[in-house]
């Protein structure tokens, strides 16, 4: 060990030579850093993609208007636009629609507003319940209890060509002050 | 040294020989999924009743708040047809829900005609006869003071008014069902499926009888069809009779 | 060949083998390191964390030669590893209970070291490596139950993904990085998978590694002497001294207590597995199956009783912060108190707060079971009322009792015992309230009750008010006829001539 010098020692009295090595390095560290993050950008950027790229919501129908009764509230399932066939049975979705009077919706999201458990309906009492911490909401989705912060997620609804569409395709959350 | 060692390799090999070999005897295998147990099957009754109808109906078909099930004639008078719209569609504006139904969540009509048979295969005896007056009414012209006269022969002892039953001993008792509030929330066929089957769980009985009349003596005589009907439309009339007081009420027992 | 060529030959490749990887310099130091005389049974929960570990790693290995990390067909590969691969089931159960038994031991590990002080100066990086693996070892154990893909998973990553939704600014894109896209789906099974098997496992094993090594570098600590004070000035000096002249080599002479630990730990996971069997796969992950009940796995059930007991208007900020203080305040724990007395009978603040800790985590583990603030979905219509609250009750109170069902008033008040536990036991309802208290219950709702007044008509309320009056645990009926009658005299209120001569007094 004590007779290996540290090669800079040996030559440290020549400047070319030290220049050299000098631009050897920053050369050597730029290279790295350029080829480092080229290949790290793809990666990274595949892991971290679906944050970035904007969210797709889309129309989705429901069925035709006149499958609804007015003053009932139906779950309804349907698949999720963007879903891909891995999913599985992951891909389908539910919400439920309230049909007010015939024409007048509203459509509610399954997932609780406090923390996402599938809240069930309840037409007798008239009341939707979470089976996760008990939050309770109103036929209307207006909070009637427990922890959730705020009444149900609705989605946005129209009525095309005599279908009823929802815009969905997101899992609703409370970023969004629907 | 050696003697352990061997002792050692025996307990290790037998060990996990018995692990290897013996895995599928071992009480943590999960039971193979099964499909459910057909509805007309016992236990696939039985879990199904007990998940959607026991709350109301009574734990066994019994003593439950609403119409008992295990109920022979019950199940021999009224035709599958009927049985089935009733327990797929529930009915309107009573407390029956449905079960069936074009929802993601509804039964579907060929599993419902299956769980009827398993009802009637635990519930309903072999021999059982229809009763002899229909379950549901004819629409026969009411007759309130036939109904009245019936009423006060065969029902008011156990039935008395509320407001006259000062000093009446509450245990045999049925309790007043003219009470303005009941009336209005059963219908008439609720009132017509409980005088013609009655209710045995709670010592009620059908129209076959036997009754109590007035003085307390026993009246085996059954109630006639027409008897029923008036019986209905007079305990009926009394929606309209009376009007509601106030849901508030201070003199609670 | 000879038995003395034999033996001649070996230490030779030895030699060989030591002279290139330097393999007996690394025993040295590492199996035959000295240990202190005192550390005896109290140290074996460190080993034994390590050896479930390395029961992971197999059984983790071989599952994944059987499991498909596709949302498509995970759960049918879960069924099939039940069912059909041989001993498949047995794999799954010790890979399940494993997973429970090393976090427990990390637990009882990691109490240990904090109840003992070992912590402190010069073993600060040792317990930031352990605080690494503590987390590391969660997240193996959550992740892990998201690869059982049922219903619990699916709605487990719902309550997650809500959780991490509620970061200020940044909290939908966050959600979209954890869950792969917009939605719950295949591609967030793909993530949690390389989570789950390459991530963490990654982490963790160099993060065992550099806690081993610390361990190595720094010693292992002795057991605490109340009165031993630990000093950073004279306290390597001190320790080295002790263990050069009682410190006993690791092994065989501490190895031994892990040794029986651990093979007994072993046995009795053997056992567990065998006879409960795997967790799970419970039911479908089918989102528009909503009679589920999710529920997490033990290790988390605390958390899961906490989310319904949050008050709600600090619930996002405690969630958001929570964590990140409680994990910074682990990791700054040698840097708080590096020095001083290490025998918890010195230490009572300590020990309160470790007491205070572990009964919380315990409560709530336990609420987090029985979980009383969740309605029971189906009791209306599965739970019946008791025979003897429906016997002698009149048409009214029946038809009082059918509403209380069809209501779904059950899903959350109990009567006779059974029923939801959210509301309160009405069984003897009718000595709390009076008729007109029972009606504005009813009909306002309050005090976490939804109100009924738009639901129920008046005639039905005044039904559920007649059926919920008979419910007087029977100490309300009078026995003697005459005996409830109103007693005007005593009724009316107390004035100068007729309060009672005692009652003046006080
Ligand atoms: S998720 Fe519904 S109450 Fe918590």
């Amino acid at each position: 060990m004590s007779e290996m010098h540290s090669p800079s020692d040996a030559t440290s009295s020549n400047p070319s030579t030290e220049n050299r090595r000098g631009f050897l390095f920053a050369a050597g560290s730029t290279l790295m850093a350029i080829g480092g993050v080229l290949v790290a950008a793809p990666i990274i950027g595949a892991a971290v993609a679906p944050g970035i790229l904007p969210e797709k919501d889309q129309w989705i129908s429901l069925g035709a208007v006149t499958n609804w009764v007015p003053d009932t509230t139906v779950l309804i399932k349907f698949s999720n636009p963007g879903g891909a066939p891995d999913d599985g049975i992951t891909r389908e979705n539910a919400c439920y629609v309230r049909c007010m009077e015939a024409g007048k919706f509203q459509v509610f999201a399954v997932n609780c507003a406090h923390l996402g458990c599938p809240v069930e309906w309840f037409s007798q009492s008239r009341l939707f319940m979470c089976p996760c911490h008990g939050g309770v909401y109103y036929e209307d989705g207006s909070r009637a209890s427990g922890p959730p912060p705020r009444g149900l997620f609705e989605f946005a609804w129209r009525i095309q060509d005599g279908m009823l569409e929802i815009f969905s395709g997101r899992l609703p959350g409370l970023q969004e002050g629907t | 040294m050696s003697a352990l060692r061997r002792v050692h390799t025996c307990v290790v090999l037998v060990g996990a020989g018995c692990i290897a070999t013996a895995c599928d005897q071992l009480p943590g295998k999960p039971a193979p999924r099964l499909e459910a147990p057909a509805l007309d099957t016992a236990a696939g009754f039985a879990s199904f009743y007990g998940d959607r109808c026991a709350g109301c109906h009574g734990i066994d078909g019994t003593h439950g708040p609403a119409r008992p099930l295990r109920d022979s004639v019950y199940l021999a008078s009224v035709p599958d047809a009927s049985l089935l719209s009733i327990v797929r569609d529930g009915i309107h504006g009573t407390r029956m829900p449905g079960t069936g139904g074009a929802s993601i969540t509804g039964v579907s009509d060929a599993q419902i005609q299956k769980f009827l048979t398993g009802m009637k295969r635990a519930w309903m005896s072999a021999d059982a006869i229809p009763s002899a007056i229909a379950w549901q009414a004819n629409a026969a012209v009411a007759d309130l003071a036939t109904g009245h006269a019936v009423f006060d022969a065969r029902c008011g002892h156990c039935h008395p008014r509320a407001r006259n039953a000062a000093g009446s001993s509450a245990s045999t008792a049925g309790g007043d069902v003219m009470d303005p509030f009941y009336v209005r929330l059963v219908s008439d066929q609720h009132l017509r499926t409980s005088i013609v089957f009655g209710r045995s769980d709670l010592g009620m009985p059908g129209a076959a009888g036997p009754f109590v009349d007035a003085s307390g003596a026993r009246v085996e005589t059954a109630l006639t069809a027409s008897e029923v009907d008036a019986l209905v439309a007079y305990i009926a009339s009394q929606r309209t009779a009376s009007t509601l007081t106030t849901v508030s009420k201070g003199d609670a027992r | 060949m000879s038995r003395i060529d034999l033996k001649h030959t070996a230490l030779q490749g030895v030699r060989w083998l030591d002279d290139r990887t330097g393999i007996l310099w690394v025993l040295r130091h590492s199996m035959f390191h000295r240990v202190p005389i005192s550390a005896k049974w109290w140290y074996v929960f460190g080993s034994a964390t390590m050896m479930f570990f390395m029961v992971q790693v197999a059984s983790g290995i071989v599952l994944a030669m059987f499991y498909a990390p596709s949302a498509a067909q995970a759960y049918d590969s879960l069924v099939y590893i039940n069912e059909q691969v041989p001993c498949g089931w047995m794999l799954r159960a010790i890979h399940g209970w494993s997973s429970n038994a090393m976090c427990l031991m990390m637990l009882v590990h990691l109490s240990q070291v904090f109840l003992h002080g070992t912590y402190k100066y010069p073993r600060e990086l040792t317990w930031l490596f352990g605080v690494g693996l503590c987390i590391a070892t969660l997240g193996l154990a959550f992740t892990g139950q998201i690869m059982r893909w049922d219903a619990d998973a699916y709605w487990g990553l719902g309550i997650g993904a809500a959780i991490v939704d509620r970061m200020p600014i940044v909290g939908n894109e966050m959600r979209a990085v954890m869950l792969g896209g917009t939605q719950i789906s295949g591609a967030t099974l793909s993530r949690f998978f390389a989570l789950h098997v390459f991530i963490l496992p990654g982490l963790t094993v160099t993060l065992i590694g550099l806690h081993l090594y610390s361990v190595l570098r720094k010693g292992i600590s002795e057991m605490p002497v109340a009165g031993e004070v630990v000093d950073p000035q004279t306290y390597e000096k001190a320790y080295e001294a002790r263990v050069h002249k009682t410190g006993v080599p690791f092994y065989p002479d501490a190895a031994r207590r892990d040794m029986v630990f651990c093979g007994a730990a072993l046995i009795v996971l053997v056992g567990i597995a065998a006879w409960y069997g795997p967790m799970g796969p419970g039911a479908l992950p089918d989102p528009t199956i909503i009679e589920a009940s999710p529920r997490p796995d033990g290790m988390f059930l605390w958390i899961f009783a906490a989310l319904a007991l949050l008050p709600p208007g600090s619930e996002t900020f405690l969630l958001l912060v929570g964590p990140p203080v409680g994990i910074a305040l682990l990791a700054a724990l040698p840097f708080i108190s590096p020095r001083g007395e290490r025998a918890p009978s010195r230490r009572p603040l300590s020990v309160l707060i470790f007491c205070l800790i572990a009964t919380g985590l315990g409560v709530l583990t336990w609420l987090g079971m029985v979980s009383p603030w969740s309605p029971v979905m189906n009791a209306w219509t599965s739970t019946p009322i008791a025979p003897e609250f429906v016997a002698h009750r009149s048409p009214l109170e029946l038809q009082g009792a059918l509403e209380f069902q069809f209501a779904q008033c059950r899903n959350c008040h109990a009567i006779g015992g059974t029923g939801g536990m959210r509301g309160p036991d009405l069984t003897n309802v009718a000595t709390r309230l009076s008729w007109d208290q029972l009606v504005r219950q009813i009909q306002q709702g309050g005090g976490n009750m939804p109100a009924y007044g738009k639901t129920l008509s008046s005639a039905e309320t005044h039904a559920l008010a007649a059926f919920l009056t008979t419910l007087d645990g029977g100490s309300l009926r009078a026995a003697i006829p005459g005996a409830m009658e109103s007693q005007t005299a005593r009724d009316a209120m107390p004035t100068s001539t007729n309060v009672p001569p005692s009652r003046s007094g006080d």
